[in-house]
């Protein structure tokens, strides 16, 4: 009996000793992580109409997962290496080739994307209703897994294509 | 409706938002395919769960989006939705079925119960409590996870049939507070609930929570059997049940706390008890808490989990027998820890290694008979305590994109039986990105409890002989995603059980004993079907068929052989409703007292619930048995009756607000 004690009290203290190594705590959560895997994956299925030696990843806004995107920078896409950068207004993003909208910006999306709607530049967003100069893609919960939806229509108005395996994974396409 | 995904955003560090924590391990997702991530469970913060095709089990998920469509109040209606599952009442306890098995007296003690991970199976009666009995409010749970199958390769002792998981909602969650009440009839019963929970600006997430129950139940006619009684057991049916739950996160700390206090009149006289006699009951204090610590280290590749549990269980009831007055007790206090390291520093491998310990330092068990109080045939104090202790590795190993491998060994000792190995080995084999194909097999193991060890009184005696019993388990399921709105599965198993540990009737002393029984052999086959629509509706749909043996031949008591289920939940436009509507439908099962059956039965369940009718407020109207079906199921040996009639239409109606 003592001995077990003995073992709990062993067990206790080296439970509590070893994390001490670490003081920073990574405080993210897998959704901001499984967000951020979305959109980089979104980019392996996208053509845009010219080839750059860097693919800008632009967020407006405030997006909770910005921390996850940041992870992928430096990763190459079909020979372009990705940049995540922050941008303040629609405006600014002409240049970019993703432009995720963040949460702070939602009100405001259908003005963004009427902006851009002559520019290649991929939008994504997680809310707003799909017109013709609506977001290319919404990714969305559906359930329990997260789902996406392609805006085909708006998207070509914009010279940007997607890969039919990409189009087919997608829960709607308009 | 609030979701992990649309949490008030919060500020951190470098960025103004950040996801809310939770206790999720988090996985990398950066090599993910779009195939892969389609297929992320985001329900809850699973320890184990994340990516169901590469799991080397079939498991499910219920969320609490599903709970709240289908209006369900206990742990075990929820679970019923589940392929093969069948709960059995004895207007006392609900007992889990799994996979033919679900042996009348049998506590649960083949099914792990977790709460965040952490047991809830006590050390008397190794019980997994399931109906009302539970002590979380089901308005607090994020999801339920069940890993079908053996699970002792990494959960240890119990874990024959399955791993039934809690995940329990995070403050920022509830984010304000809420106060819920319902009323059902014709039981008359009550219930109330009040939950403040937040997310503060430190970072510390909290989560508080008291519900109360009470019920009259109903007045219901029993025939005694042998005891030649029979009539109306009035306000005999009675339930009252209060529960408690306590949760502080932050960074990679988490705490949890929760207690239940449930008694439950008894009609039925069990225990062969005087019938008719009021004042009969069982009643369950159950208290769990840990303390949880999870970080990652090394680039990530290296995750540390560790955790500090205590449990205590006391159970008390009392009942009349031959005109004299008894109390019977068992108590549990436990306490102990669990280290856990997860690697992925190895390219293609996933390590994990852990190590938990567990003391028992109480397992009590009296027996009072208030007449003879000096009297030691009639009176009992059995006195006890143990440990148990495991050391458990697995690897997940990917040999290709298309094919993974995963070894699991678990070696348990504990104060009552011998070294134990509980081994599992798993094969995935992805041919295309729609089709998983996974073959598993596994041992999983129970040593005898105290109860069955050590009880005795004048009706039971003690085995200190009994073994552990293990069970070996071999299933193929195959998945397919036909679209990304309708999967298909399958899958056929096998299990045998060696040396089940069951009462039985000493042949010399006529007293009840515990012996480890003839092997039990069973195989299973299962379909299901999950399909999704853009407008938010979503079918599930199973059908099951087994058969489980003794090893001479003879059938299971209440082993339903066919079992269908069907769950559709959809918006109703317009109105502002959404329907859950449920289907089960059972083949007859053999009872226990005379061999004869308790028929078949189709049952349907309905629940409307309206969001936003009323700003802030969630009204619901559930109506289970929908259709008054009349229906009973098998009880134990240690009852008058051989079967017991169940519930008839109840109506419920429910009112949450938010503020």
């Amino acid at each position: 009996m003592t001995r077990n004690i003995q073992k709990f009290i062993y067990f206790f203290w080296g439970m509590l000793l070893l994390p001490m190594g670490s003081a920073l705590a990574t405080d993210t959560i897998e959704i901001c992580e499984l967000k951020a895997a979305f959109i980089y994956n979104f980019t392996l299925f996208v053509t845009w109409p010219k080839n750059n030696n860097y693919l800008r990843m632009c967020v407006l806004g405030e997006s909770t997962y910005f921390p996850q995107m940041k992870t992928y920078e430096g990763r190459s896409v079909n020979g372009a290496t990705i940049r995540i950068e922050r941008v303040t207004s629609a405006d600014d993003a002409r240049g970019c080739q993703v432009l995720l909208i963040g949460e702070s910006e939602q009100d405001q999306i259908n003005s963004i994307t009427k902006k851009l709607k002559d520019s290649p530049v991929l939008t994504i967003s997680e809310s707003g209703n799909f017109s013709p100069d609506a977001v290319h893609i919404l990714l969305t919960r559906h359930l329990d897994r997260m789902a996406f939806d392609i805006n085909q229509t708006a998207a070509k108005a914009s010279g940007l294509s997607f890969s039919f395996k990409m189009l087919k994974l997608a829960r709607n396409v308009y | 409706m609030k979701t992990i995904a649309t949490h008030r955003p919060y500020w951190f560090f470098f960025s103004l938002f950040a996801c809310a924590p939770s206790t999720a391990n988090a996985t990398d997702f950066s090599d993910f395919t779009l195939e892969d991530l389609l297929e992320v469970s985001i329900t809850g913060a699973s320890k184990y769960e994340q990516k169901q095709g590469k799991v080397a089990a079939a498991v499910s998920v219920i969320s609490r989006n599903e709970i709240k469509a289908f209006g369900w109040r206990t742990l075990s209606e929820a679970l019923n939705s589940l392929p093969g599952m069948y709960s059995t009442y004895d207007r006392q306890y609900s007992y889990i079925g799994t996979r033919g098995l679900g042996v009348p007296g049998d506590y649960n003690s083949r099914v792990l119960l977790t709460i965040n991970g952490n047991r809830v199976n006590d050390t008397v009666y190794d019980q997994a409590l399931i109906g009302r009995e539970f002590q979380i409010d089901l308005d607090l749970v994020e999801c339920i996870e069940f890993i079908p199958g053996p699970g002792s390769a990494v959960y240890g002792q119990n874990a024959l049939f399955g791993v039934i998981n809690i995940v329990t909602r995070s403050g920022a969650s509830v984010d304000g507070a809420e106060l819920a009440a319902a009323y059902q009839s014709p039981q008359a019963a009550k219930e109330g609930r009040a939950t403040w929970g937040k997310k503060l600006d430190n970072g510390l997430d909290i989560l508080l929570s008291a519900s109360g129950y009470k019920s009259k139940g109903d007045n219901l006619f029993f025939d005694y059997g042998k005891s030649g009684i029979s009539g109306i057991a009035n306000d005999m049916d009675g339930e009252r049940d209060k529960e408690y739950f306590a949760q502080l996160a932050r960074g990679p700390w988490s705490f949890d706390f929760s207690y239940g206090n449930r008694r439950k009149d008894d009609p039925t006289a069990d225990f062969l008890n005087d019938p008719l006699v009021p004042g009969q009951y069982q009643q369950d204090k159950s208290m769990l808490t840990q303390l949880q610590y999870q970080d990652k280290f090394s680039d990530d590749t290296l995750q540390l989990s560790g955790r500090l549990f205590s449990g205590r269980e006391r159970y008390t009831g009392e009942g009349h027998s031959s005109g004299e007055h008894f109390k019977y007790t068992g108590s549990s206090d436990w306490w102990g820890s669990e280290l856990r390291l997860l690697s992925t520093a190895l390219r293609h491998h996933k390590l994990m290694l852990g190590l938990e310990y567990q003391d028992n330092g109480r397992r009590d068990q009296t027996l009072t008979d208030f007449n003879h109080l000096t009297d030691p045939l009639k009176n009992a104090n059995i006195t006890g305590s143990g440990w148990r202790q495991g050391l458990y590795g697995q690897d997940e190993w990917a040999l290709s994109e298309h094919l993974s491998l995963t070894v699991g060994l678990r070696i348990d000792r504990n104060s009552f039986t011998k070294q134990t190995l509980s081994p599992r080995l798993g094969v995935i084999w992805q041919p295309t990105s729609e089709t998983t194909i996974k073959t598993m097999y596994g041992r999983a193991y129970r040593a005898p409890n105290a109860y069955e060890r050590d009880y005795a009184d004048q009706y039971q005696t003690a085995n200190p002989n009994l073994i552990n019993e293990t069970i070996d388990t071999l299933e193929l399921v195959v998945d397919k995603r036909v679209s990304p709105s309708l999967r298909l599965h399958g899958s056929i198993y096998q299990w045998n059980m060696q040396r089940p540990i069951v009462q039985t009737t000493d042949s010399v002393s006529g007293l009840l004993q515990f012996k480890n029984d003839n092997d039990v052999n069973a195989h299973g086959i299962e379909v299901g079907i999950d399909k999704t629509w853009s407008g938010g509706g979503r079918l599930r749909g199973s059908l099951n068929y087994q058969t489980a043996q003794y090893s001479g031949g003879v059938t299971l008591h209440n082993s339903p052989h066919l079992m269908g289920k069907l769950n559709f939940s959809s918006p109703l436009p317009v109105t502002g409703l959404s329907l859950g509507y449920e289907l089960q439908s059972y083949s007859k099962r053999e009872t226990i007292i005379n061999g004869t059956y308790s028929g078949g039965y189709v049952l349907s369940n309905l629940n409307l619930t309206a969001n936003k009718w009323i700003k802030g407020t969630e009204l619901s109207l559930g109506i289970y048995n929908l259709f008054d079906k009349q229906y009973s199921q098998p009880t134990s040996d240690s009852n008058w009756q051989n079967t017991i009639r169940q519930d008839g239409r109840q109506i419920r109606l429910k009112a949450i607000y938010r503020f």
